[in-house]
């Protein structure tokens, strides 16, 4: 497959995306970057043309996700095209939804993965972070039915304040449960509407890399990315991931965007073919960092998880350091041995003017 | 499922168990005509006299290469023996 992906990204081809098909949710997350109007459902015939025109353009993974994408009408109707399409799938949600129909579904057209969100060990601490009593033992009920209809099915978590001293607990019942379990420690806000309101239930950046880094596997992926990076470093393009080269983010609606989190690049798909909105975006990995840009010159670039379009979704600017993903990567750097360089040297942070 | 893209050609596992959807495989050219010979029955000498007419290969090495190829394509369960 590595053949495949670097021709990929040679061509710009349209590997892997995200198709979120509705807004709605039946939780209401204390930490939710969703803000604005939710009641939005993508068509379902705009659903299905964009997946047979992104499979046709050479789109392989695509995610389904929401909002709770189950909430859609016709989520079997889209889930079953995009593997018909050819398309490996997977699938985001919280798992409170899922009804027989859905297994049977998932059954006889196998998902790649359907990972559902749990935010705590525990009833009392995922259900006041969900809002809604009784979800974490709809979540939990679900992932034994999925797991023992044969779904492949995993649990993820991001890191809150709330939950810190429950993310252990949560590794324990994955294991129990026999499904892979995935932390993100870089909880973010959306400067839009009241998504500040995430940013207060941050925990210490110190604690969430310490829980972060539990999973070995994960710190040796940050070893290794930190090796690599040096390779990289001369790099003057401002999105150094795969956004708009393989990666593309469908939203509900009917835009495409580089990715979930970069929608100030968003392009209309209305009536617009795939392959005439994705040849939209070509200049967005083409984009060049300014001189002035901060993070091009930082020493922790190669521990940070940040990115232009984090910055935007929460500063409403790509081009200003996100202060939490930099104490994130500082002690990512200070507990895989890589700080000792960045922190010795003298440091002075390039603050945007107020206003 | 058969897909072409990046001009690599891709088995895509569309229907089938848990094991089957996890892993996709990619087909190198002689793969591809092999694989688009197997649309059809074919015995093992007929692969490998295609197989030996088209390349430049000796024929009891092409026999074994096909062999190889097809106990790997059964044991995935993308072929099977008649």
């Amino acid at each position: 497959m590595d053949a495949f992906r670097r021709k990929a990204v040679r061509n710009r081809v349209p590997v892997s995306g995200m198709l979120e098909l509705t807004r709605r949710c039946n939780l209401r997350c204390v930490h939710c970057y969703q803000q604005g109007e939710r009641n939005v459902h993508l068509p379902t015939e705009t659903a299905l043309r964009l997946v047979r025109e992104a499979a046709d353009c050479g789109t392989l993974f695509l995610t389904l996700t929401g909002g709770e994408p189950l909430l859609h009408p016709d989520f079997p109707h889209i889930y079953r095209a995009c593997r018909e399409a050819g398309l490996v799938v997977g699938v985001f949600t919280n798992g409170t939804l899922i009804a027989q129909k859905h297994i049977e579904l998932f059954q006889r057209w196998p998902p790649r993965l359907v990972e559902l969100s749990i935010y705590g060990a525990g009833a009392e601490t995922h259900d006041r972070i969900t809002g809604v009593p009784g979800s974490f033992a709809q979540t939990l009920a679900a992932v034994r039915r999925l797991r023992e209809a044969g779904v492949s099915v995993g649990l993820k978590t991001v890191i809150l304040q709330v939950n810190l001293g429950e993310v252990r607990g949560m590794q324990r019942l994955a294991s129990e449960l026999g499904v892979p379990f995935r932390v993100d420690p870089l909880l973010f806000g959306n400067h839009a509407g009241g998504g500040q309101r995430a940013l207060a239930l941050r925990a210490a950046p110190e604690a969430a890399v310490r829980c972060e880094l539990d999973d070995h596997s994960r710190a040796a992926q940050w070893r290794d990315y930190a090796r690599r990076w040096s390779a990289w470093s001369d790099d003057r393009r401002l999105f150094r991931c795969g956004a708009a080269i393989t990666g593309f983010f469908i939203g509900a609606d009917a835009v495409l965007a580089p990715c979930a989190l970069a929608l100030n690049h968003s392009v209309p798909l209305n009536g617009v073919h795939f392959r005439e909105a994705w040849e939209r975006l070509r200049e967005v990995p083409a984009m060049e960092a300014p001189a002035d840009y901060p993070c091009a010159r930082c020493e922790l670039r190669a521990w940070c998880s940040s990115c232009p379009a984090l910055a935007w979704m929460e500063k409403g600017n790509e081009l200003v350091p996100v202060e939490y993903a930099c104490e994130i990567a500082r002690w990512r750097a200070r507990l895989l041995g890589g700080e000792s360089r960045a922190e010795a040297r003298p440091d002075l942070h390039a603050v945007p003017m107020p206003g | 499922m058969q897909r072409t893209i990046a001009g690599e050609t891709i088995l895509v596992p569309v229907r089938g168990g848990i094991a089957d959807v996890m892993n996709l495989y990619v087909l190198n050219p002689t793969a591809l005509a092999l694989w688009e010979l197997l649309e059809t029955p074919r015995t093992l000498e007929e692969l490998a006299e295609h197989l030996t007419r088209s390349t430049d290969g000796e024929a009891g090495e092409v026999q074994r290469d096909c062999r190889e190829f097809l106990q790997r394509m059964e044991e995935l369960g993308l072929v099977e023996s008649l």
